[in-house]
């Protein structure tokens, strides 16, 4: 138990003092500390083992809430415990008609209202067994190979997404939209213009990984995004996070790509896989943003500045639903409205804000 | 039989002792009430019985569509359970238990969606609100309890005077709050961050349908780039598709018709309701739609003469940003979903 | 990590630990040296590894030390304690280490000395003044040997690496590594206390800034305009948060408030209409109504009554109490310490009214008087300048000062090379010094005459020079009212020195400028024509006789118009060699005519 513990506390440093940074690696490892944590702690009933996991991942998501993929992966692990155990429950006992279309319904729904007054999985005395355990962690072992096969799945639709002699725009580095292009360029012969996305750069690395790749690729700064648009036919965008309502929390630059692809009525197509999706909502348009360092926009040395200017330096954006046309995931494309029902299928309602 | 006990005047009852229910939870509970006073002895009789009942709440009051999807939902409740019939009467006890839990939880949906709504007002925001809504009222007090420090502009609402109540109940609450007319939305929206809106029922493509007025609110709202927000229970999700303002079931052939040839200018309205009428002799016809829209006048102001203005209006769901109920907070899109789940 | 405190009652300076280290040789690799009060968010991977890459080569690479770059007046650089590096950039070496005071009084002070021998190795260095010292050291094994070997060693940079650089026996070399891109600094002094909290909340510290909730239990908030508030602070309606603030857990900040520039510690009540700026707040404090708390650092469970105003600089210490309607002096500090008070004895606190009001609790602090063992004299200026809200516009009062020391420094007589001091001053204080002496000392003429020679030359000056300086100097040895016998009539004086004068005039012209000049010098030595008179007519008289002065010159400067010019005394003196003057033209025909019959009688 202190093992875990300490296992735990080591995570939440790393994460407060941003040495775990980015989606992927976040996502990772939470994955394997809570595949420790379930197969070492001691649990029979599903409300222990839901206590046990909202408790280490409250501490994780509070360690660093801008880092949404941490409370993602919890509230999958929450669902794919609660199905577990629902299962088990049907399995054992038959006289419940009402659960049997499961797939659909969430304990809060109307449906619920209707229904029993009584049990829930949580409450219910399902027999615990070894299966039920080894069960809950290939479940999520399985997540985990999704995670590591994220960019496979989302490639696999380039060719469709991308034609010949097409001009694509993008902004800043990500890995998906990197591999995305990559798999395109082997079929299709197409042009990339790179926003550099300043004060990170990152857009000149992402320019230099798809040239290595052959891709046809061009540099422009931030500032020349809106007077490029007009020839541009696609904007392909990477995320940070996906919010509820199908708006994005992406780098510095990316409301102002997609607010320009929409007045040239581009396009905007966003790759993403599903466990940077979250089922929060934007409270406001800092909820989720993380001021880094000024130091890169005007340097420390500059005494006489500093005193007089505050310089902020905003890592993200927040991108509203309007401006995004189209969710490339590892389960399919999808538009924005249609998030609400991944959410419902990977989430549970009563998760949603257990952080809170 | 059933006559004995009078569903409409128990509703009428329920809402007279406490003014916080609200009107589809009050017939709800007639109806738990008809099932406890119910004499019939067998299932259709049963049925029937609560139907008819069911047919007659609605009719009482008119226009409300709160009222009328309460009373559907009830009633798709009742068949919902009407399967498994092993006996009458215990089965008539269970469903009581159930109906009565129902209430209780229909009841206390509103404290939920509280819950839900207060992270959305920022500190330091202004919010507008249309009329008087009860949710609103309590989503408001609630943010204010967790000291979120926000001013609110609330429209009038001249026909019901539903602002001048909002207000009273804000302000005592400490909530800097100003009446606004309901023609000035688009002067102060420029002022405001976001617009909250209260919902008689909520529509199967997401669509709002609220006091009048709502529909104008979101128009302005979405000009303007600002967020607008409805509040509703699940119990006022109904199952209707209207395509248009005037696919409403509240809509009649008198509604906005240009029938005001014989209209009472000087007609002025007592505090208990009733019509004083002016010099000018009035038809028949006019006087009851007269006496139907003065119903909730007071000011002396009014114009007996505004003819059958409607009650409430239609707000498509492109112009909603989001819909805060008691299942989680929902986009417009995903307000069907649930009603599928309900129906199939 | 494994965390071990060592408690050393004996140690006052960084010096004395490591010799406590290497005495309990607890140290047996490369380690990183670090003070406690350095703020940073560096990673300190890649400076580690090039030390060690480093020391595999060399072994005299004894220690790294973090340098960041920033401009000479930025804010985070502790105004009093600057430091001078001489650095390679080729082989990261540091070359020599001075420390730059604020206020520079002594000559040390505002020098730069070398070896030169380093130019022999690095034919090019920088000379820097705009780092920042980190104080984050990576050292060798071998340091604290070090220092035990040179007990004297108290400050790691003004004596170890001052003393490593310039000592030609140890032959270790010190490296630099410049950071641009990481934050790292001391919180040395109030004042660098101030300017880190500003960096903090400025977030040039990222990730260590205070949304990170790096301490348990935090949870702050960030909010635009810089503002940090933790979730359980109750702000009421009216009051307002301008920018860059924090605001601690549990805090209640009353109507009609107005925070800027603060930080804000937990469980404090601020009062209704209170205005805090550019001030620190400590934990469990009460600030009652109406305040103004400006420019100051106040400690735990301090209490201000109503409508105290706090000046800036102040420092209130833990559990003091402002009375009400006080107004707190600028740059006081108050503390509830009794005086005197030693860890066994119950002295009383005895309150100053002055200061924290009627009401109020506290006194203010005086530094003990006389701690100091070094005898180098610290100017207090140079810690003024460390204070909270030090404000440079104070200097105007002590530019007296400034001038003073500049004097001082003038009238030092060390070097002879440099002179940038005006030449003619010196050469009169060096004469007048050697002409003292030969009088004191009774030299003889030819000694004093060969000592005015040499500083003659020495400082490349001429006869005249010479002259215009030595006879009001030897004239002024008389005095006109002494007897004879006593060494100090005119006579006495003439005889005795008047060859010395005579030693400095040797053609004609020379003979007239001296003539000027005693009739200068004695016109200026005394006020009075008597005095004058008594003094020139005996000169004049004694330098013909001695044929110092040659009758063409005397007749010269009679008829030179300049001679009649000048003050009324110059001028009576003129008339009083008329008879003189008359006497030799008189001769002067009895000459001629005696050559004229010279000439007759052959």
């Amino acid at each position: 138990m202190s093992k875990n513990n300490e296992l735990v506390d080591d995570l939440v440093a790393k994460l407060k003092r941003r040495q775990l940074v980015g989606s992927s690696t976040v996502a990772q490892a939470t994955l394997k500390l809570l595949i420790v944590v379930i197969s070492k702690s001691n649990w029979t009933t599903c409300n222990q083992l839901l206590t046990l996991v909202k408790s280490v991942g409250q501490r994780l998501i509070q360690a660093n809430p801008t880092e949404l993929a941490v409370g993602n992966i919890i509230r999958r692990v929450l669902h794919v415990i609660r199905e577990e155990f629902r299962d088990a429950d049907v399995n054992a006992s038959q006289n419940q008609p009402e659960f049997q279309s499961a797939p659909l319904t969430t304990s809060s729904s109307m449906y619920n209202l209707l229904g029993e007054t009584g049990s829930t999985p949580d409450d219910s005395n399902v027999q615990y067994t070894s299966s039920l355990r080894s069960n809950i962690i290939q479940e999520i072992r399985e997540i985990k190979d999704e995670l590591e096969n994220i960019y496979d799945n989302i490639k696999n639709q380039a060719s469709l997404q991308i034609h010949s002699n097409e001009i694509i725009m993008t902004i800043g580095r990500s890995k998906t939209v990197e591999e995305f292009l990559k798999m395109a360029a082997v079929k299709r012969k197409f042009q990339v213009l790179v926003a550099e996305s300043a004060p990170s750069y990152s857009g000149q690395e992402m320019a230099l990984e798809l040239s290595k790749a052959g891709v046809e690729t061009t540099v422009i700064p931030d500032s020349a995004v809106f007077a490029v648009m007009s020839r541009v036919n696609k904007v392909i965008l990477g995320t940070h996070a996906v919010l509820a309502n199908g708006g994005l929390v992406a780098i510095s630059g990316t409301h102002m790509m997609a607010a320009a692809a929409k007045h040239h009525s581009i396009p905007v197509v966003v790759c993403t896989g599903l466990y940077k999706l979250s089922p929060l909502y934007p409270y406001d348009e800092d909820s989720f943003n993380v001021t880094f360092n000024p130091d890169s926009v005007l340097g420390f040395e500059e005494g006489d500045l500093i005193e007089k200017v505050t310089v902020t330096n905003p890592y993200y954006d927040y991108v509203s639903p309007d401006f995004v046309n189209l969710f490339i995931t590892n389960q399919g494309g999808h538009p924005p409205s249609y998030l609400y029902r991944l959410i419902v299928e990977n989430y549970d309602p009563n998760d949603h804000t257990f952080d809170l | 039989m059933s006559e004995e006990f009078d569903v409409v005047e128990n509703y009428k009852d329920l809402l007279r002792s406490s003014p916080e229910l609200s009107m589809p939870v009050a017939a709800i509970q007639a109806l738990v009430e008809l099932i406890k006073h119910s004499k019939a002895t067998t299932m259709s009789e049963f049925m029937l019985s609560i139907k008819d009942a069911s047919q007659r709440l609605k009719s009482s009051v008119r226009n409300s569509i709160s009222l009328s999807a309460g009373c559907d939902l009830f009633l798709r409740f009742v068949t919902r359970n009407s399967h498994d019939v092993a006996d009458f009467e215990t089965w008539k006890a269970t469903l009581i238990v159930r109906g009565q839990s129902f209430v209780e939880k229909a009841d206390a949906c509103r404290y939920k969606i509280a819950d839900l709504g207060v992270p959305f007002i920022k500190d330091g925001s202004v919010v507008l609100i249309h009329a008087h809504s009860r949710v609103v009222s309590l989503l408001l007090q609630k943010a204010s309890e967790n000291h979120k420090r926000f001013k609110v502009f609330v429209t009038e609402s001249s026909q019901t005077q539903g602002g001048i109540r909002s207000a009273k109940m804000l302000r005592a609450a400490g909530i800097p709050t100003t009446i606004i007319l309901d023609a000035a939305v688009g002067y102060v929206i420029d002022k405001v961050d976001m617009v909250l809106v209260g919902a008689e029922g909520v529509v199967e493509n997401g669509g709002l349908i609220n006091q009048i007025g709502s529909y104008q609110m979101a128009i302005v709202a979405k000009a303007a780039n600002k967020p607008f927000y409805a509040v509703a229970e699940s119990y006022k999700f109904v199952r209707l598709f209207p395509l248009n303002q005037y696919d409403l079931p509240t809509y009649n052939a008198d509604t906005l018709s240009f029938q005001e040839l014989n209209v009472d200018y000087e007609a002025r309205v007592n505090e208990d309701g009733t019509i004083v009428p002016g010099s000018t002799a009035v038809s028949a016809a006019s006087s009851t739609a007269l006496s139907q829209t003065a119903l909730h006048m007071k000011t002396s102001e009014d114009r007996a003469s505004q003819g059958s203005n409607p009650l409430v209006d239609y707000t498509p769901p492109n112009y909603i940003t989001l819909l805060f109920t008691d299942l989680g907070v929902l986009t417009p899109s995903g307000v069907s979903d649930e009603l599928i789940k309900l129906y199939l | 990590m494994k965390i071990h405190t060592i408690v050393s009652q004996e140690c006052m300076s960084v010096g004395d630990a490591m010799r406590e280290l290497d005495a309990k040789q607890l140290i047996d690799t490369d380690f990183i040296l670090v003070t406690g009060d350095v703020v940073s968010n560096m990673k300190l991977d890649r400076v580690l590894e090039e030390h060690r890459a480093r020391r595999q080569a060399d072994k005299s690479a004894i220690m790294t030390m973090v340098l960041k770059k920033a401009s000479p007046l930025h804010r985070s650089r502790a105004v009093g304690d600057g430091s001078l590096f001489v650095l390679d950039q080729a082989s990261k070496e540091c070359l020599h280490y001075q420390p730059v005071k604020a206020f520079k009084s002594t000559r040390q002070d505002r020098r730069l000395t070398m070896n030169m021998e380093v130019f022999d190795k690095h034919p090019e260095v920088q000379i820097r003044n705009d780092l920042i010292d980190c104080q984050v050291d990576i050292c060798s094994v071998e340091v604290p040997a070090l220092f035990t070997e040179n007990f004297d060693y108290q400050d790691i940079r003004a004596d170890f690496v001052h003393g490593i650089l310039t000592s030609d026996l140890l032959g270790k070399t010190i490296h630099f590594h410049e950071v641009s891109d990481i934050y790292a600094a001391r919180v040395r002094s109030t004042q660098m206390y101030d300017a880190i909290s500003k960096d903090i909340i400025s977030r040039w510290t990222f990730p260590m800034v205070p949304d990170s909730n790096l301490q348990a239990g935090d949870c702050y908030e960030f909010r635009r305009g810089l503002v940090y508030k933790e979730k359980s602070v109750v702000l009421s309606r009216t009051s307002v948060v301008e920018d860059k603030v924090v605001i601690g857990a549990n805090t209640q900040i009353a109507e009609m408030s107005v925070l800027s520039n603060c930080v804000i510690g937990k469980n404090c009540v601020i009062g209704k209409n209170v205005k805090i700026d550019s001030a620190y707040i400590w934990d469990n404090v009460t600030i009652k109504d109406n305040c103004i708390v400006k420019q100051c650092i106040i400690a735990d469970n301090a209490v201000l009554e109503e409508g105290v105003t706090v000046s800036k600089g102040c420092l209130i210490s833990f559990n003091v109490t402002i009375g009400a309607n006080t107004t707190v002096p600028a740059y006081s500090r108050l503390t509830t310490l009794a005086e005197d008070a030693d860890e066994d004895s119950d002295a009383e606190l005895v309150s100053e009214p002055a200061v924290v009001g009627a009401t109020g609790r506290g006194r203010s602090f005086k530094e003990a008087e006389g701690s100091d063992d070094s005898d180098e004299e610290i100017d207090p200026k140079n810690k003024l300048v460390n204070r909270l809200a030090y404000d440079m516009t104070a200097l105007h009062l002590e530019d007296k000062a400034q001038e003073d020391s500049a004097s001082e420094f003038e009238s030092e007589t060390s070097d002879l090379e440099e002179e940038e001091v005006n030449p003619a001053e010196e050469l009169d204080r060096e004469i007048a010094q050697t002409l003292e002496r030969a009088f004191k000392d009774g030299h003889t003429v030819d000694i004093a005459a060969l000592e005015l020679n040499t500083l003659r030359m020495a400082s490349n000056s001429n006869f005249h020079e010479m002259r215009k300086r030595i006879v009001p100097s030897v004239l002024k040895n008389i005095d006109v009212t002494a007897k004879a016998g006593s060494g100090k009539t005119v006579k006495e004086i003439l005889v005795r020195w008047g060859p010395l004068i005579g030693r400095m005039i040797h053609d004609e012209a020379d003979q007239i400028d001296g003539l000027f000049i005693l009739q200068r010098a004695c016109a200026t030595l005394h006020n009075d024509f008597t005095s004058a008179k008594a003094i020139f007519a005996p000169a004049l008289r004694y330098f013909y006789d001695e044929d110092i002065l040659e009758e063409d010159a005397i007749l010269e400067w009679y008829h030179d118009e300049k001679s009649n010019q000048g003050t009324e005394i110059e001028q009576k003196l003129r008339g009083s060699a008329a008879p003189m003057i008359a006497f030799l033209e008189q001769s002067d025909d009895e000459d001629s005519d005696e050559e004229d019959e010279d000439e007759d009688d052959e």
